[in-house]
Protein backbone atom coordinates (compact mmCIF):
# COMPACT_ATOMS: atom_id res chain seq x y z
CA UNK A 1 0.00 0.00 0.00
CA UNK A 2 1.19 3.30 -0.84
CA UNK A 3 1.32 6.35 0.94
CA UNK A 4 3.04 10.03 0.72
CA UNK A 5 4.95 9.99 3.79
CA UNK A 6 8.85 9.93 3.10
CA UNK A 7 11.32 11.58 0.74
CA UNK A 8 11.40 8.04 -0.75
CA UNK A 9 7.50 7.80 -1.09
CA UNK A 10 7.25 10.99 -3.46
CA UNK A 11 10.26 10.03 -5.38
CA UNK A 12 8.17 7.15 -6.18
CA UNK A 13 4.91 8.10 -6.73
CA UNK A 14 6.22 10.57 -9.07
CA UNK A 15 8.31 7.87 -11.00
CA UNK A 16 4.88 6.10 -11.35
CA UNK A 17 3.19 9.59 -13.07
CA UNK A 18 6.51 9.47 -14.81
CA UNK A 19 6.36 6.45 -16.54
CA UNK A 20 9.68 5.74 -15.10
CA UNK A 21 9.30 2.76 -12.90
CA UNK A 22 12.15 1.00 -14.81
CA UNK A 23 15.77 1.10 -13.93
CA UNK A 24 18.22 2.70 -15.34
CA UNK A 25 15.74 5.90 -14.66
CA UNK A 26 15.23 9.05 -17.24
CA UNK A 27 15.03 10.64 -13.84
CA UNK A 28 17.24 11.00 -11.14
CA UNK A 29 16.80 10.21 -7.56
CA UNK A 30 18.65 14.09 -7.13
CA UNK A 31 16.60 15.95 -9.70
CA UNK A 32 13.06 14.03 -8.16
CA UNK A 33 14.32 15.77 -4.48
CA UNK A 34 15.19 18.71 -6.08
CA UNK A 35 11.38 18.96 -7.12
CA UNK A 36 10.39 18.59 -4.00
CA UNK A 37 12.87 21.17 -2.40
CA UNK A 38 11.22 23.76 -5.15
CA UNK A 39 7.63 22.95 -4.28
CA UNK A 40 8.19 24.08 -0.84
CA UNK A 41 9.14 26.95 -2.76
CA UNK A 42 6.36 27.47 -4.46
CA UNK A 43 3.94 26.72 -1.80
CA UNK A 44 6.20 29.05 0.49
CA UNK A 45 5.02 31.70 -2.19
CA UNK A 46 1.36 30.91 -2.87
CA UNK A 47 0.05 29.43 0.33
CA UNK A 48 2.76 30.52 3.29
CA UNK A 49 -0.45 29.58 5.92
CA UNK A 50 0.51 25.59 4.98
CA UNK A 51 4.53 26.46 6.31
CA UNK A 52 3.02 28.05 9.52
CA UNK A 53 4.19 25.97 12.49
CA UNK A 54 5.46 23.57 10.44
CA UNK A 55 8.66 21.29 11.67
CA UNK A 56 11.78 21.89 9.26
CA UNK A 57 14.12 19.76 8.58
CA UNK A 58 17.17 21.95 7.30
CA UNK A 59 19.91 18.99 6.32
CA UNK A 60 21.08 22.03 4.18
CA UNK A 61 21.05 25.62 5.29
CA UNK A 62 20.09 28.28 3.92
CA UNK A 63 23.65 30.27 3.02
CA UNK A 64 21.05 33.76 2.87
CA UNK A 65 17.68 34.66 5.39
CA UNK A 66 15.61 37.36 3.95
CA UNK A 67 13.38 37.04 6.93
CA UNK A 68 10.65 35.57 5.39
CA UNK A 69 9.13 31.98 5.70
CA UNK A 70 11.40 29.12 5.91
CA UNK A 71 11.08 26.14 3.79
CA UNK A 72 12.28 22.53 4.62
CA UNK A 73 14.71 20.88 2.14
CA UNK A 74 15.79 17.42 1.41
CA UNK A 75 17.98 15.42 0.33
CA UNK A 76 18.44 12.07 -1.54
CA UNK A 77 21.31 11.29 1.65
CA UNK A 78 18.19 10.81 3.74
CA UNK A 79 15.74 9.27 1.62
CA UNK A 80 13.65 8.03 5.00
CA UNK A 81 13.06 11.63 6.05
CA UNK A 82 9.31 12.44 6.29
CA UNK A 83 8.04 15.19 4.69
CA UNK A 84 5.64 17.60 7.14
CA UNK A 85 3.13 18.50 4.25
CA UNK A 86 -0.60 18.34 5.43
CA UNK A 87 -2.37 15.24 3.79
CA UNK A 88 -4.65 17.59 1.75
CA UNK A 89 -1.39 19.43 0.32
CA UNK A 90 0.66 15.78 -0.61
CA UNK A 91 -0.57 14.39 -3.89
CA UNK A 92 0.00 18.22 -5.55
CA UNK A 93 3.47 18.39 -4.61
CA UNK A 94 3.88 15.16 -6.47
CA UNK A 95 2.25 16.99 -9.40
CA UNK A 96 5.03 19.68 -8.78
CA UNK A 97 7.89 17.39 -8.76
CA UNK A 98 6.69 15.40 -12.04
CA UNK A 99 5.99 19.03 -14.33
CA UNK A 100 9.45 20.40 -12.59
CA UNK A 101 10.80 17.11 -13.93
CA UNK A 102 9.20 16.79 -17.44
CA UNK A 103 10.07 20.85 -18.00
CA UNK A 104 13.56 19.98 -18.82
CA UNK A 105 13.17 17.58 -21.24
CA UNK A 106 13.61 18.78 -24.71
CA UNK A 107 10.63 16.80 -26.67
CA UNK A 108 7.44 18.97 -27.25
CA UNK A 109 5.18 16.57 -25.99
CA UNK A 110 6.51 16.26 -22.71
CA UNK A 111 5.96 20.37 -22.50
CA UNK A 112 2.16 19.91 -22.52
CA UNK A 113 2.45 17.29 -19.90
CA UNK A 114 4.90 19.50 -17.41
CA UNK A 115 2.18 22.37 -18.06
CA UNK A 116 -0.70 20.16 -17.11
CA UNK A 117 1.35 18.92 -13.95
CA UNK A 118 2.02 23.04 -12.94
CA UNK A 119 -1.67 23.69 -13.40
CA UNK A 120 -2.60 20.75 -11.57
CA UNK A 121 -0.39 21.83 -8.59
CA UNK A 122 -1.91 25.12 -8.65
CA UNK A 123 -4.75 24.78 -9.10
CA UNK A 124 -5.06 22.17 -6.30
CA UNK A 125 -3.12 24.50 -4.00
CA UNK A 126 -5.46 27.35 -4.53
CA UNK A 127 -8.94 26.13 -5.62
CA UNK A 128 -11.53 23.58 -4.79
CA UNK A 129 -13.11 21.60 -7.62
CA UNK A 130 -17.00 22.27 -7.57
CA UNK B 1 -10.00 20.22 25.60
CA UNK B 2 -14.22 20.06 26.31
CA UNK B 3 -16.28 18.99 24.15
CA UNK B 4 -17.93 21.87 22.84
CA UNK B 5 -14.43 23.09 21.59
CA UNK B 6 -14.53 19.36 19.21
CA UNK B 7 -17.54 20.64 18.00
CA UNK B 8 -16.69 23.97 17.08
CA UNK B 9 -13.45 23.29 15.26
CA UNK B 10 -15.30 19.90 13.48
CA UNK B 11 -17.74 22.10 12.02
CA UNK B 12 -15.15 24.72 10.67
CA UNK B 13 -13.30 21.61 9.28
CA UNK B 14 -16.97 20.80 7.97
CA UNK B 15 -17.33 23.99 5.99
CA UNK B 16 -14.07 24.85 4.66
CA UNK B 17 -12.52 22.15 3.14
CA UNK B 18 -8.58 22.19 2.88
CA UNK B 19 -8.15 24.65 5.53
CA UNK B 20 -5.26 23.64 7.77
CA UNK B 21 -5.86 23.24 11.71
CA UNK B 22 -2.81 25.48 12.60
CA UNK B 23 -4.65 28.31 10.63
CA UNK B 24 -7.84 27.75 12.07
CA UNK B 25 -6.59 28.14 15.18
CA UNK B 26 -4.86 30.84 15.12
CA UNK B 27 -7.94 32.57 13.39
CA UNK B 28 -10.19 31.36 16.80
CA UNK B 29 -7.24 32.84 19.01
CA UNK B 30 -7.59 36.11 16.96
CA UNK B 31 -11.84 35.85 17.23
CA UNK B 32 -11.80 34.76 20.78
CA UNK B 33 -9.80 38.00 21.28
CA UNK B 34 -11.88 40.36 19.21
CA UNK B 35 -15.19 38.48 20.70
CA UNK B 36 -14.14 39.20 24.12
CA UNK B 37 -12.60 42.59 23.59
CA UNK B 38 -16.25 44.01 22.44
CA UNK B 39 -18.40 41.83 24.54
CA UNK B 40 -16.86 42.39 28.00
CA UNK B 41 -18.20 38.88 28.99
CA UNK B 42 -14.76 37.63 30.54
CA UNK B 43 -14.89 39.02 33.73
CA UNK B 44 -12.17 38.53 36.71
CA UNK B 45 -12.27 40.24 40.15
CA UNK B 46 -9.36 40.90 41.69
CA UNK B 47 -9.17 41.90 45.40
CA UNK B 48 -6.99 45.38 46.15
CA UNK B 49 -5.73 45.93 49.65
CA UNK B 50 -5.84 49.62 49.80
CA UNK B 51 -3.69 51.19 51.95
CA UNK B 52 -4.67 54.69 53.99
CA UNK B 53 -3.34 57.97 51.80
CA UNK B 54 -2.32 55.66 48.68
CA UNK B 55 -3.79 55.88 45.02
CA UNK B 56 -2.39 53.31 42.82
CA UNK B 57 -2.16 49.97 42.96
CA UNK B 58 -0.75 47.06 40.88
CA UNK B 59 -3.28 44.33 39.37
CA UNK B 60 -2.28 41.37 37.68
CA UNK B 61 -4.98 38.31 36.57
CA UNK B 62 -3.92 34.71 35.97
CA UNK B 63 -6.57 33.94 33.94
CA UNK B 64 -6.29 36.54 30.87
CA UNK B 65 -4.85 39.31 29.37
CA UNK B 66 -6.32 42.55 30.99
CA UNK B 67 -8.08 44.46 28.75
CA UNK B 68 -10.68 46.98 30.47
CA UNK B 69 -11.14 48.02 34.19
CA UNK B 70 -15.01 47.40 34.64
CA UNK B 71 -15.16 48.95 38.20
CA UNK B 72 -13.91 49.35 41.44
CA UNK B 73 -16.01 48.70 44.46
CA UNK B 74 -15.28 49.30 47.84
CA UNK B 75 -15.95 46.81 51.04
CA UNK B 76 -19.94 47.93 50.41
CA UNK B 77 -19.91 46.74 47.30
CA UNK B 78 -19.78 50.94 46.41
CA UNK B 79 -18.62 51.62 42.91
CA UNK B 80 -15.13 53.66 43.99
CA UNK B 81 -14.18 56.88 41.03
CA UNK B 82 -10.85 55.05 39.21
CA UNK B 83 -9.01 54.96 36.41
CA UNK B 84 -6.76 52.48 34.67
CA UNK B 85 -3.20 52.90 34.03
CA UNK B 86 -1.99 50.57 30.96
CA UNK B 87 1.56 49.27 31.22
CA UNK B 88 4.71 50.76 29.93
CA UNK B 89 8.14 49.43 29.18
CA UNK B 90 9.29 49.98 32.61
CA UNK B 91 6.48 49.12 34.54
CA UNK B 92 5.32 45.53 33.43
CA UNK B 93 1.65 45.57 35.58
CA UNK B 94 -1.51 47.41 35.06
CA UNK B 95 -2.26 50.22 37.61
CA UNK B 96 -5.37 51.17 39.56
CA UNK B 97 -5.36 54.96 40.30
CA UNK B 98 -7.87 55.73 42.81
CA UNK B 99 -9.55 59.39 42.57
CA UNK B 100 -9.51 59.38 46.19
CA UNK B 101 -7.19 58.50 48.63
CA UNK B 102 -8.60 55.82 50.50
CA UNK B 103 -9.35 57.01 54.79
CA UNK B 104 -9.29 53.82 56.09
CA UNK B 105 -7.50 50.45 55.17
CA UNK B 106 -9.98 48.03 53.51
CA UNK B 107 -10.18 45.20 51.03
CA UNK B 108 -11.38 46.96 47.44
CA UNK B 109 -12.14 44.67 44.48
CA UNK B 110 -11.11 45.53 41.07
CA UNK B 111 -13.63 43.90 38.43
CA UNK B 112 -11.49 43.93 34.71
CA UNK B 113 -12.64 42.38 31.38
CA UNK B 114 -9.83 39.70 29.81
CA UNK B 115 -8.93 39.29 26.51
CA UNK B 116 -7.17 35.39 26.22
CA UNK B 117 -3.75 35.35 27.09
CA UNK B 118 -2.05 34.07 23.61
CA UNK B 119 0.79 32.25 25.38
CA UNK B 120 -1.34 29.49 26.48
CA UNK B 121 -3.05 27.09 24.19
CA UNK B 122 -6.14 28.62 22.35
CA UNK B 123 -8.49 25.59 23.83
CA UNK B 124 -7.33 26.43 27.64
CA UNK B 125 -7.22 30.33 27.12
CA UNK B 126 -11.09 30.62 27.99
CA UNK B 127 -13.51 28.81 30.45
CA UNK B 128 -15.35 26.18 29.12
CA UNK B 129 -18.66 27.76 29.11
CA UNK B 130 -17.41 30.72 27.29
CA UNK B 131 -16.99 28.06 23.94
CA UNK B 132 -20.72 26.23 25.50
CA UNK B 133 -22.33 29.49 25.45
CA UNK B 134 -21.15 31.54 21.89
CA UNK B 135 -19.84 28.44 20.12
CA UNK B 136 -22.02 29.32 16.96
CA UNK B 137 -20.53 33.32 17.10
CA UNK B 138 -17.22 32.06 17.05
CA UNK B 139 -17.54 29.50 14.25
CA UNK B 140 -18.95 32.26 12.24
CA UNK B 141 -15.88 34.54 13.21
CA UNK B 142 -13.68 31.94 12.02
CA UNK B 143 -15.34 31.17 9.10
CA UNK B 144 -15.43 34.93 8.09
CA UNK B 145 -12.03 35.76 8.63
CA UNK B 146 -10.64 32.65 6.98
CA UNK B 147 -13.01 33.50 3.94
CA UNK B 148 -11.56 36.62 3.50
CA UNK B 149 -7.99 35.43 3.12
CA UNK B 150 -7.31 35.73 -0.54
CA UNK B 151 -6.03 33.12 -3.15
CA UNK B 152 -7.35 29.59 -0.43
CA UNK B 153 -9.27 26.83 -1.67
CA UNK B 154 -12.14 28.96 0.41
CA UNK B 155 -11.85 32.63 -0.39
CA UNK B 156 -15.33 33.31 -0.98
CA UNK B 157 -16.33 36.99 0.17
CA UNK B 158 -20.02 36.91 -0.50
CA UNK B 159 -20.19 34.11 2.39
CA UNK B 160 -17.53 36.35 4.41
CA UNK B 161 -19.78 38.67 4.46
CA UNK B 162 -22.89 36.62 5.40
CA UNK B 163 -20.87 34.99 8.54
CA UNK B 164 -19.40 38.13 9.38
CA UNK B 165 -22.54 39.93 9.62
CA UNK B 166 -23.93 36.77 12.01
CA UNK B 167 -20.45 37.57 13.92
CA UNK B 168 -21.09 40.84 14.86
CA UNK B 169 -24.76 39.66 16.11
CA UNK B 170 -23.31 37.28 18.56
CA UNK B 171 -20.85 40.09 20.21
CA UNK B 172 -24.11 42.39 20.72
CA UNK B 173 -26.07 39.21 22.43
CA UNK B 174 -23.37 38.50 24.40
CA UNK B 175 -22.36 42.07 25.20
CA UNK B 176 -25.92 42.55 26.10
CA UNK B 177 -26.15 39.50 28.04
CA UNK B 178 -22.78 40.15 29.96
CA UNK B 179 -24.14 44.00 30.62
CA UNK B 180 -27.46 42.68 32.48
CA UNK B 181 -25.52 39.80 34.21
CA UNK B 182 -26.96 37.12 32.28
CA UNK B 183 -30.63 37.53 33.77
CA UNK B 184 -33.39 37.91 31.88
CA UNK B 185 -35.43 41.23 31.58
CA UNK B 186 -32.41 42.03 34.81
CA UNK B 187 -29.65 44.75 34.91
CA UNK B 188 -26.30 43.77 36.20
CA UNK B 189 -26.17 47.36 38.30
CA UNK B 190 -27.39 46.96 41.94
CA UNK B 191 -28.24 49.61 44.37
CA UNK B 192 -25.31 50.29 46.48
CA UNK B 193 -25.59 48.53 49.65
CA UNK B 194 -24.62 51.46 51.63
CA UNK B 195 -27.46 53.65 50.88
CA UNK B 196 -30.18 51.39 51.22
CA UNK B 197 -33.30 52.79 53.69
CA UNK B 198 -34.83 50.10 55.73
CA UNK B 199 -37.78 50.31 56.69
CA UNK B 200 -40.96 52.89 55.36
CA UNK B 201 -40.56 56.65 55.55
CA UNK B 202 -42.28 59.60 54.24
CA UNK B 203 -40.96 61.30 51.11
CA UNK B 204 -41.52 65.44 52.28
Amino acid sequence: MATLETVSDYVTQSRILLQDTVQPYRYDDESLVTGLNFAFYEIARIRPDILINITLTQRVAPLSSTGDADVPNYSTAYESDPVYLPAMYRVSAVYFICGWAQLRDTEDTQDTRAAAFMNKFTASMLTLPS
Amino acid sequence: MSADFDILINSVRARLPSALDGVVRLELQNVLKDFLSESNLYVDTIPISVLVGQTDYHIFSINGIINRLMTVTDNYNNPIPCSLVPPTLTVQDFVVRLAIKPSTAATFNAYVALTPDPSVPVDQSVPDWVIAKYREGFEDGILARMMTQPAKPYSNMKLADYHGRKYRKAINLARNEALHAYKFRGQGWGFPQGFVRSGQYQRI
